[in-house]
């Protein structure tokens, strides 16, 4: 139990202050490398930005609204649970040394299908990596019993350290990586010392090529698929509608998606269409609320002649109206009735 | 359905088998091509009374237990869908769904357990001859009450809801109120004799092959303390490690253990010395159980290369010695 001794100094998703001064401002840190094995807006997603209000609001870097209160670091999010169990790789963001981690947490989340609270550490299973000068980055809800590396391995940026899990304060399968100088928290899109409106630059620790890729994204359409069961959020999140086939005795064909951070003004159009073309099913909502998580499903039954032979298309946009141009993320799946 | 109706079924006495009909060839009703190794962990129970036995005479059988139950290796085939297939032509005659793929864990809003089924489809094959299939995924299911169906059609697919120890399909055939063990034919009241012909037509060639020692599978991980939950939700399945892996351990859920009997385990590295090596006596009888053994990661770190694992089993039932002897591989890179 000596190993996880070292991580009772971690509490929630705090650091241990064992460096008293603040931190040097212009010291050289390294540049960050994405911490897991994915290609962002591919197969993973920047959600749940760095909280920078100073009151009880919420706003990131850039003023929008893609986070939650309080939340001090940057979530690293996948599909779903079918990819948690396959095994997403987390990486060291930097070159740097082991100095605590904890491993015994169960991927359960922190809450039941049934609403009940799990009390857990809130980071759950975790590294701890120290960067020098200060810089230290801490990486949230790993796996239990995937952890790769002890304490006092130095590791390399790009080294894996884990996998991602469902273990803490989560109710999806993301990594929670959270950067601090000395006792500085640091939203790495921006650098230590930012505030919004204040006079110090935004210096982003990211590596050039990271950066690019992670434009903002004031929401996320996540994930998408088709099932000719029942259609469920938890079917959605268990990556059950990710099968490229749909027995074809299904009675009914549902297309379903999954949209992080939609706002009220928000349109979601969806729609269905078979091998021919033709759209069988067609949904388009505005949405008069905004949600953290919103999943949305349209079906259409089998016809009386049956399923056709071929493709059938499923395809979600979702559009934020705003000032400007329109912005909108769109998602396309495929499937095929079979055996 | 469920527990009502399992109630009812234990209480009809079973009467000679195929007095009604002769019996149909069946499709075997897991897919056991793709995704999963179907292993027959429980067959049918033919021991009246106290006691467990199945057509072979082996233990690998659940007391009171009259249907098969056929494992698949773990969640993540689960999540990727495995097929239930109907047996035999039919006409689906009930349905349920809505329970949770938590295995016995699961508690309905009042606090009560599951139904031994949990999700279950009832299909009436004609000629008094009923299959029910037991133990589907939550919200899998795509036929209902009334519906017809073609031998091999998809039905549903293999879940974890139920009274089941791993998550896979419950098959329960009955005619006229007997229930057949399909794996010999004979009805489930008459003792086993060490040999049947199936009802299967086809089977996969491991569906067909007995085991005497039912290893559900084995594995390599980084972790000193692989649990059983995570085991079933299907990690700790490494093919490949890193050299800097802080632990090397080797894992092994064996089924229908014996009070008594005894296992080995031993790992070897590249340069043929032996790295763990751990010897259990099973102090109970048990369903399912977990081994493991390992060795934390040595100061100069690992040797590369290939690390060959064993498990040595030996159990006796009614007398017979049954010895197994396994060997899994890993590599360190």
């Amino acid at each position: 139990m000596t190993r996880w001794s070292a991580l009772l100094l971690l509490l929630a998703f705090q650091m241990p202050a064992s460096y008293g001064m603040a931190a040097e401002t212009g010291a050289d840190y390294p540049k960050f490398r994405i911490p897991l094995d994915c290609t962002i807006n591919k197969d993973c997603w920047v959600i749940n930005y760095f909280d920078h209000a100073t009151d009880d609001g919420i706003v990131d870097f850039t003023g929008g609204d893609n986070l939650y209160n309080r939340h001090q670091g940057v979530d690293f999010a996948i599909p779903n649970m079918a990819d948690m169990a396959q095994g997403v790789r987390v990486l060291a963001a930097a070159d740097g040394k082991v100095t605590a981690l904890r491993d015994h947490i169960p991927d359960i989340g922190s809450v039941t299908r049934d609403g009940q609270r799990i009390e857990n550490p809130m980071c759950g299973n975790a590294v701890l990596i120290d960067h020098g000068n200060s810089l230290r980055t801490l990486y949230c809800h790993l796996r239990r019993g995937s952890i790769s590396v002890a304490v006092g391995d130095m590791v390399k940026a790009g080294d894996p350290i884990g996998l991602v899990g469902l273990s803490g304060f989560t109710n999806f399968p993301h990594v929670h990586l959270a950067v601090s100088i000395g006792e500085e928290k640091v939203d790495p899109f921006v650098g230590p010392g930012w505030k919004p409106g204040g006079d110090v630059a935004a210096k982003p620790m990211w590596r050039e090529d990271v950066l690019e890729s992670l434009t903002y994204q004031p929401f996320v359409l996540m994930d998408a698929g088709f099932t000719g069961g029942t259609f469920s959020k938890h079917g959605l999140l268990s990556g059950w509608f990710s099968r490229p086939t749909v027995p074809s005795t299904a009675r009914h064909l549902s297309f379903s998606a999954l949209v992080y951070y939609a706002d009220a003004g928000d349109v979601i159009d969806m729609k269905i269409l078979d091998p021919d073309g033709n759209t069988v099913a067609a949904e388009t909502t505005t949405l008069t609320d905004g949600f953290q998580r919103h999943w949305r499903d349209i079906k259409t039954s089998r016809p009386e002649t049956g399923w056709k032979s071929g493709q059938y298309r499923g395809i979600v946009v979702v559009t934020r109206p705003g000032g400007g141009e329109p912005y909108s993320q769109s998602l396309s799946k495929m499937i095929e009735f079979g055996p | 359905m469920g527990h009502n109706m399992l109630a009812i079924l234990l209480l009809c006495a079973p009467s000679v088998a195929f007095a009604q009909s002769p019996p149909p060839k069946l499709v075997f009703p897991l897919d056991c091509t793709d995704a999963a190794d179907c292993i027959t962990v429980y067959y049918p129970d033919r021991v009246q009374g106290p006691g467990a036995r199945d057509y072979m005479c082996g233990n690998n059988a659940l007391d009171g237990l009259p249907y098969a139950q056929i494992s698949i290796r773990s969640l993540y085939e689960m999540d990727k869908g495995v097929a239930v297939r109907a047996a035999a032509d039919g006409t689906v005659s009930g349905a349920q769904d809505g329970i949770h793929d938590e295995g016995p864990n699961w508690r309905a809003p009042n606090g009560e357990p599951p139904p031994y089924c949990g999700n279950g489809i009832e299909i009436d094959h004609g000629n008094g001859w009923t299959g029910r299939y037991c133990h589907l995924r939550e919200g899998s299911l795509f036929v209902q009450a009334g519906d017809t169906v073609k031998a091999g059609d998809t039905i549903a697919f293999a879940g974890w809801s139920g009274k089941a120890e791993l998550p896979g399909l419950g098959f329960w055939l009955r005619n006229s109120g007997t229930v057949i063990d399909p794996f010999d034919s004979e009805d489930v009241a008459l003792p086993c004799d060490g040999e049947g012909q199936p009802l299967w037509k086809d089977p996969p060639g491991h569906v067909s092959r007995y085991d005497e020692l039912v290893v559900v599978d084995a594995g390599f991980t980084a972790s000193p303390q692989p649990l059983t939950p995570d085991i079933i939700r299907g990690y700790h399945r490494r093919k490949i490690m890193p050299k800097t892996s802080p632990s090397l351990v080797f894992w092994a859920m064996v089924a229908n253990a014996i009070e008594g009997e005894v296992r080995t385990m031993q790992i070897v590295g590249p340069d043929n010395k032996i790295i763990a090596e751990q010897e259990h006596v099973e102090r109970d009888n048990s369903p399912v159980v977990l081994l493991h053994t390992g060795s934390a990661r040595p100061k100069a770190g690992w040797q590369p290369g290939q690390y060959t694992a064993t498990l040595g089993i030996v159990r006796e039932v009614d007398g017979r010695k049954l010895h197994m002897n396994q060997t899994y591989r890993v590599e360190i890179k």
